[in-house]
């Protein structure tokens, strides 16, 4: 086997899960984050020797897969599927108050608006910090930072509302 | 950094490790258990996100991959297959249509006595000594004489070049004699030839040549020495 080869096979075992996340989360469908994700993994394979630095893999990955998620709108907008008609994660191992927290947050996370969502996938799903955020989407700092307290604010509020709700309803 | 700035920075970013940030929260109960709750709010945030991934996507990601190298590959051997073919075309219409030198004179005499057989079997022209010579005038020679009988003599095309053909009687034999003018054009013929049947001979005055072929090499040498003493050459 090549060393091309063995280095591809490394980089779709080690990135393939986060790649599909972060894809998943921007369109909300999982046979378009599939093919989001076959079309990013195989420009990474053709451009495989562009990659100099190990520790910067991820975020080229998320690079091209959001050129390559653009490239999807240039061509057609798909339909967006209603989250609830999706399969999500396996909830069996939490406890019903945890997986109704989880399936609040995930709708949460779809309503917050792209430019306050992105910043967010990038920092969770990425590990980018604030600077490489700022740089990705050629905004500064200090917008980007507004973005993930309000995207985050939004989340805890909304939390936060939830429990209120539930405590009412309970009382 | 006041209480604002500290829940703004730590909304933003709750796993920050700046020093300020760090410094902010020493000693202070109220704001490490904000702290920990914007981790745990990050932590609840970071398990939503995870989605589950499709089980054999990684297999198929490798799948594809090797496809479209398959894919890759074979297309560039269409490709230098498609190279070699035109390469091969040109090499091949360059060697058929380059203006070469013809073959070998010897050759071509003997074809082309293979080609018209009746000549050095049972034609008989009965041709004289002077209607000869008027035909060789256009070749710059004349025969002073011949030592039998000449039973044929006519211009012919000897590879586009119009050259003498004569089947005279020597030793009692047929044998042929070509007079071709310009034989730098044909490849070098050698002095003497022969195949199975035919046995000839070449030699050159100046630009004219002459081919003497004959089933006998002593009736050819023969025809030869008799030509030799009896041809004269003007320059044409």
């Amino acid at each position: 086997m090549s060393s091309k080869q063995q280095r591809y096979e490394a980089l779709v075992q080690a990135f393939h899960k986060d790649i599909y996340r972060y894809a998943y989360w921007l369109c909300h469908d999982s046979s378009i984050s599939q093919d989001l994700v076959q079309e990013t993994f195989l420009r990474a394979w053709k451009s495989l020797d562009s990659l100099k630095d190990v520790n910067a893999a991820k975020s080229w990955l998320i690079t091209i897969l959001r050129r390559e998620n653009a490239r999807r709108f240039e061509r057609k907008q798909f339909d967006l599927v209603d989250m609830d008609d999706v399969p999500l994660a396996d909830d069996t191992s939490m406890d019903a108050e945890a997986a109704m927290e989880q399936q609040l947050i995930r709708r949460q996370i779809q309503m917050l608006a792209p430019e306050y969502r992105e910043p967010l996938l990038m920092q969770v799903i990425g590990g980018y910090s604030g600077d490489e955020i700022a740089a990705a989407l050629g905004l500064n700092k200090n917008t980007v930072m507004t973005r993930l307290f309000r995207a985050r604010n939004q989340l805890k509020e909304a939390l936060e509302n939830s429990s209120e709700l539930r405590r009412q309803g309970n009382g | 950094m006041d209480d604002l700035e500290f829940r703004r920075r730590l909304i933003a970013e709750p796993y920050d490790n700046d020093d300020d940030v760090k410094a902010a929260t020493q000693g202070d109960n109220k704001r490490q258990q904000f702290a920990q709750e914007m981790q745990a709010l990050d932590d609840k945030i970071a398990s939503a996100l995870n989605v589950d991934v499709p089980e054999d996507l990684a297999n198929q990601l490798l799948l594809r991959q090797r496809f479209s190298e398959h894919q890759q590959r074979s297309e560039k051997r269409k490709w230098v297959f498609a190279m070699a073919a035109s390469v091969t075309l040109v090499v091949t219409a360059t060697f058929a249509l380059w203006p070469k030198p013809h073959a070998n004179l010897a050759d071509y005499a003997l074809a082309h006595v293979y080609h018209e057989p009746d000549t050095m079997l049972h034609l008989d022209e009965n041709a004289n000594l002077q209607q000869v010579n008027a035909k060789l005038a256009g070749y710059g020679a004349h025969i002073s004489q011949a030592s039998g009988r000449i039973f044929y003599a006519n211009h012919c095309d000897f590879k586009g070049k119009r050259s003498l053909h004569m089947v005279m009687e020597q030793n009692g034999q047929r044998v042929t004699v070509f007079v071709v003018p310009h034989v730098d054009s044909f490849d070098d013929t050698p002095a003497e030839f022969a195949d199975g049947h035919y046995h000839g001979q070449f030699y050159r005055h100046g630009q004219q040549g002459v081919v003497i072929i004959g089933n006998d090499s002593e009736v050819v040498e023969s025809t030869s020495k008799t030509l030799a003493d009896s041809i004269e050459w003007q320059s044409i």
